[in-house]
């Protein structure tokens, strides 16, 4: 008998020699193709995965993740019963939930489908309602992942509204996007990954021209 | 990693709070979804054991011809408690896989999710231990003070169970033949534990082997507190809660050396 090992990473490097560092108050952006390591990368940050030996991150401050919005959500519950559950995971308390259920709510558009399972919904009601929710965590630190990716135009304003007023507020926010306008709307700076490697780092135009050039 | 401004025993309180929050919501939404959808709701977690009581009772008795005092609730508490050590260990098992879409998304302590499927697994044994009590009282079995003995040891089965559902979790991501490998060894196990007889049937040089088993320790000792059948050591009981204990104890340790490198695999 063959033993097959399904994932056999031994000398596959998702990400090698990363190394940066980003400021408080920054909004700071990461582009990259399908399969670079960018999306390793936050989950890094976010402290789902552990770097390897001899890697470090320090991060000072609390992190709202917000990864591939909906993960929280069970497709078998309603609106309702996900959003106290996604809360709760995300760190708030019942009573602070019950105080921000109505705004979170509104902001998701979702009034008449609270009682609804999340099975039902479509794709962009499922991530607006996810974004809500996610925008209700008071924290200096953001990580958004292709958020801005569902959802309708309206829909979508209203996220970059929300941006600007937490970047007002003075948050960090490190956004990993596939789209250039974003990008160039909102990034301090930014970073492109390639191949699992830092390919260039600083203004946001040169990373810009510079992954319009390897693609 | 986090570096806040606060002191350590607040951020402590803070992450103990946190735990238990989380805890308590994913037990909940567990036991919820368990029967979701499904008519009867959770009273299958009633029914099923139920059935296999009714089965096992008409064999022993009408076909065998098994005519000990109590046979009924002896029987029915042996299942009761079993069952729990197979869902629980199921369930435990299935913490890590079954939630594998928020681990990879979130960052979240995983050891409660592991926790909160064994835990919702105890709710429904909870309930079924209601329904025996009921059959013991029609039955005439009088509780004495000494039943509160019972206490420490069903806690030491919820320990016993969270253990082996910590260590299943960890092995189960990496050999997926886990899950059909352990429901061979409880289909195994439930023969090998006093369940449908009684210790005193057992010949003396086996026992040992039978009490090496701490299901069976936990059983046989939960009859004679209950229904007051069957005998008690100090040495057995003590061996039960410690070997339990102990248990948790590997299945804590084994899950917070591995977890890291699993949460890659799932």
């Amino acid at each position: 008998m063959k033993l097959h090992y399904r994932n056999d990473r031994k000398d596959r490097r998702t990400l090698d020699n990363i190394s940066f560092e980003i400021q408080r108050g920054e909004f700071f952006g990461i582009i990259g193709r399908n399969g670079s390591g960018k999306s390793t990368l936050l989950k890094i940050l976010a402290g789902i995965y552990k770097p390897d030996k001899g890697g470090e991150i320090q991060i000072h401050g609390r992190i709202a993740p917000m990864l591939e919005l909906g993960v929280g959500f069970n497709l078998e519950l309603t609106g309702r019963e996900n959003v106290y559950l996604n809360a709760t995971i995300l760190g708030l308390t019942k009573k602070e939930i019950h105080a921000r259920y109505e705004d979170i709510v509104r902001f998701a558009e979702l009034e008449n489908f609270m009682e609804l399972q999340v099975k039902h919904y479509s794709s962009g009601m499922a991530v607006k309602l996810a974004f809500a929710v996610a925008a209700q965590i008071d924290a200096p630190i953001m990580l958004l992942d292709e958020v801005l990716a569902v959802g309708d135009f309206v829909f979508q304003e209203k996220c970059f509204a929300y941006f600007e007023e937490c970047k007002r507020q003075g948050k960090t926010i490190i956004l990993v996007t596939h789209n250039p306008q974003t990008m160039e709307r909102f990034a301090d700076r930014a970073m492109l990954i390639h191949q699992s490697h830092i390919s260039v780092m600083g203004d946001p135009y040169q990373v810009l021209e510079r992954y319009h050039a390897i693609g | 990693m986090r570096m806040d401004h606060r002191s350590s025993q607040d951020l402590l309180r803070d992450q103990v709070a946190y735990r238990w929050r989380l805890f308590v919501a994913l037990t909940w939404v567990n036991f919820k979804l368990r029967y979701y959808g499904s008519y009867l709701g959770y009273f299958w977690s009633l029914l099923k054991p139920l059935g296999l009581f009714g089965v096992l009772y008409i064999v022993f008795t009408v076909i065998l011809k098994q005519s000990t005092p109590h046979f009924g609730v002896v029987l029915l508490l042996g299942i009761i408690l079993w069952d729990f050590f197979v869902a629980g260990t199921m369930a435990g098992m299935n913490g890590l896989i079954g939630n594998y879409q928020m681990i990879r998304k979130v960052s979240l302590p995983r050891i409660v999710l592991v926790a909160a499927s064994v835990s919702s697994a105890f709710i429904g044994c909870i309930f079924n231990l209601l329904i025996f009590f009921l059959f013991a009282v029609l039955d005439g079995v009088a509780l004495t003070p000494k039943s509160l003995w019972f206490i420490p040891l069903i806690i030491a089965l919820y320990i016993l169970v969270l253990g082996i559902g910590l260590i299943l979790s960890i092995i189960v991501v990496k050999v997926r033949d886990t899950l059909s490998l352990w429901e061979v060894a409880t289909q195994l196990g439930f023969w090998m534990t006093p369940i449908v007889y009684r210790m005193s049937l057992v010949p003396e040089k086996w026992r040992f082997c039978i009490f090496f088993n701490p299901m069976s320790g936990i059983i046989e000792y939960s009859r004679y507190l209950l229904i007051g059948v069957g005998g008690l050591t100090k040495i057995g009981y003590c061996y039960v809660i410690s070997l339990s204990s102990l248990i948790l104890l590997i299945g804590i340790a084994v899950f917070k050396w591995k977890e890291g490198e699993m949460v890659e695999d799932l």
